[in-house]
């Protein structure tokens, strides 16, 4: 509380100057913040005009009443705090709380309370001066919101300036309302130059004359456009020079009427990149058809190097055999005995080592696809016949009975003769060279469905059951020969594996340990 | 196999053997001379037609395999010379395998026989080929 002050000297004109105390208790009545009097024990002693204005109530209703009606209720515990304060000589300034109104409103309000003295020095109550800062509250606030929401605009403002893409507001005449750094640094114009543009200006020379009419049906579908939609479009700078560009077009209702936000973005570094990308496609296609040229080259250099290489191995040896055999018929001086085990064994391996080059070269052959096969309708009965008739000498040397068991009439199947007699000489020679003198080799076929199913079965040694699915593997031999016989080249199964599946049908072997094989194989009826 | 008695079955005749190889080609004179027959050897194939009229041969052996030059066109070459009847022509084919018969029918020759060949089924094809 201020101290009171000694009164002016100078008389206000035409009025009586006031005596000290009553110029006191005039400044406490015309005061706009509430003076309120208390006693210790907390009842009201003096109230003033503004205590009045504050809380509602006259001086009638406030005088002698409780100082707690003017407190919210879940504010006493506070109250009471304040009070030892003051009671221990203490002092409250600005203490901001809240208090109620006769009409039951809460207001803001500031507390400054002193306590009061006696002449003896003793507290005998408190002097409280309460403002009420709802108005000023109010308005803080007021202004925080607004700053805050300044401070939002400004920082999306921020945004749209820092975009990566130009950023464009048109109305429906096609005049730039806003535009962003980015669309400056984008077009060459100054901001001030933009904004006095036509969004037309930046539109290319060539696609202007339609723009108009693009915009105007864009206002009227009134639908966000995606960026990049479709066309190659270009935009012009201010030195008339284009860039490729993506735009992306959002309608906006304001009170200035309907406008288009248009984010342009400068595409000229991504279409750089597809263009890089692209040609690198490009080169890459070409370096893969120059490899596969090149290997197709190859290919043919391989076949032709295999038909070479068969001609060169084989030559040699068809004379050999020739010679050998000539010398065998012992036509001019006769051979003793020694001479003739000897040229048995040349005889023997050069036909074992003709055989081993023509299985390699067909399979080859077949492997590097140079295999070509004349498909036909050919006689069942025929072929394996003839087939037999093959084979025969080297069944009568090994003792072994060859046969037809069961043949249906006029069978025919879909296959290339050549090879089907191929088949069947290497399923009968495994046959007859696996079975012990006295045993016997049957051929039989039967017809399932569409396919003709061709069997030949031996009594011979037989294949363990965990070799019967690695039989047809290449260079796979049993180890059951019977003795005596010479192996194979552990491709002819290999070859018949290859030979019926080119052929559209399939192969598989049944067989036990000195139960025999059957060795199945399907063709096709024709 | 028993060796065919040429001196009295055949009378000698004039063969020519046209393959590229210096052991075939000896093959086939051993086996032939051992019968009796005069052999000329046409060592490639472009000298199988001058020889078929200087030789004058009863028959032609003809290798498939002779490279630098097409055998079957050759074949009708020397048709265009020689009626079958008058000059029969055999052809050696490389294994049976790779050969399709009614081919080389088709090409002129008179028969074939596939390679590695033997002396017996070669006397065999010449004396059905030269029968009087």
């Amino acid at each position: 509380m201020t101290r009171p002050r000694t009164p002016p000297r100078t008389q206000l004109h035409g009025q009586t100057p006031l005596e000290p105390a009553n110029w006191l208790a005039a400044i406490v009545e015309s005061s706009d913040d509430a003076i309120i009097g208390k006693s210790l024990d907390g009842m009201i002693t003096s109230w003033n005009k503004g205590a009045e204005q504050v809380f509602g109530y006259p001086s009638s209703e406030a005088l002698g009443r409780p100082i707690t009606m003017l407190i919210p209720s879940e504010l006493w515990t506070e109250e009471e705090h304040i009070l030892e304060q003051l009671r221990n000589g203490g002092r409250i300034d600005h203490f901001e709380t809240t208090r109620i109104r006769k009409d039951g409103k809460k207001i803001a309000v500031s507390l400054s309370i002193s306590p009061v003295f006696n002449s003896r020095g003793e507290v005998c109550g408190f002097a409280k001066i309460v403002r009420d800062v709802t108005e000023r509250n109010r308005l803080i606030k007021q202004e925080e919101t607004t700053l805050a929401s300044t401070l939002a605009e400004h920082k999306f403002q921020e945004l749209i300036e820092q975009a990566p893409d130009a950023i464009l507001q048109v109305d429906s005449s096609g005049a730039i309302a806003i535009a962003n750094r980015t669309a400056e640094l984008l077009f060459g114009y100054s901001r001030e130059e933009l904004l006095s543009l036509n969004v037309d200006a930046l539109v290319p020379q060539a696609a202007r004359h339609k723009h108009q009419g693009y915009r105007d049906k864009f206002a009227a579908a009134g639908v966000t456009r995606p960026m990049g939609e479709g066309l190659n479009l270009h935009a012009q700078r201010k030195d008339g020079s284009l860039l490729p560009v993506e735009i992306s077009l959002s309608p906006i209702s304001s009170e200035r009427g309907n406008q288009v936000i248009a984010v342009v973005r400068d595409v000229t570094e991504r279409k750089k990149t597809e263009k890089q990308l692209r040609s690198l496609q490009e080169s890459y296609m070409h370096e893969l058809e120059a490899r596969q040229e090149e290997a197709e080259r190859l290919n043919t250099l391989k076949s032709e190097f295999m038909a070479s290489i068969s001609h060169e191995l084989r030559t040699p040896l068809h004379t050999i055999i020739g010679f050998a055999e000539l010398l065998a018929e012992d036509n001019e001086a006769p051979l003793d005995d020694k001479q003739k085990r000897f040229l048995h064994h040349i005889q023997a391996d050069s036909e074992h080592l003709l055989g081993l080059i023509n299985d390699v070269l067909d399979l080859s052959r077949i492997e590097a696809g140079g295999l070509r096969l004349a498909t036909e309708s050919v006689p069942l009965e025929k072929i394996i016949s003839e087939a037999i008739h093959s084979i025969s000498p080297f069944a009568t040397e090994r003792g072994v009975i060859v046969s037809v068991e069961q043949m249906p009439a006029q069978a025919k199947v879909s296959a290339d003769p050549l090879r089907l007699r191929q088949i069947l000489y290497n399923l009968l020679s495994n046959g007859v060279k696996f079975t012990e003198r006295g045993g016997t080799v049957t051929v039989s076929a039967t017809l399932h469905g569409d396919f003709v199913r061709i069997t030949v079965a031996d009594t011979g040694v037989g294949i363990a059951a965990e070799e019967c699915s690695r039989i047809f593997d290449k260079f796979y031999q049993t180890g059951y020969t019977s003795s005596g016989t010479r192996q194979g080249t552990g491709l002819g199964l290999t070859i018949c594996k290859q030979l019926v599946e080119m052929q559209g049908g399939k192969i598989w072997v049944e067989s036990e340990l000195r139960h025999g094989s059957r060795f199945h194989f399907t063709l096709p009826a024709p | 196999m028993g060796k065919l008695d040429t001196a009295d079955s055949h009378q000698s005749r004039r063969i020519l053997v046209a393959d590229e190889t210096a052991g075939g080609r000896a093959l086939l004179r051993a086996i032939l001379e051992l019968d009796g027959h005069f052999v000329c050897e046409a060592k490639e194939a472009a000298k199988l037609l001058g020889l078929a009229r200087s030789f004058d041969p009863h028959l032609v052996i003809l290798d498939l395999e002779m490279s630098k030059i097409d055998a079957y066109a050759m074949v009708k070459s020397l048709r265009r010379i020689k009626h079958p009847d008058h000059l029969p022509l055999i052809a050696l084919s490389p294994a049976a395998t790779q050969t399709f018969p009614e081919k080389i029918v088709a090409a002129g020759f008179s028969s074939y026989l596939v390679k590695p060949i033997s002396p017996y089924e070669l006397r065999s094809c010449i004396s059905v080929l030269l029968r009087p």
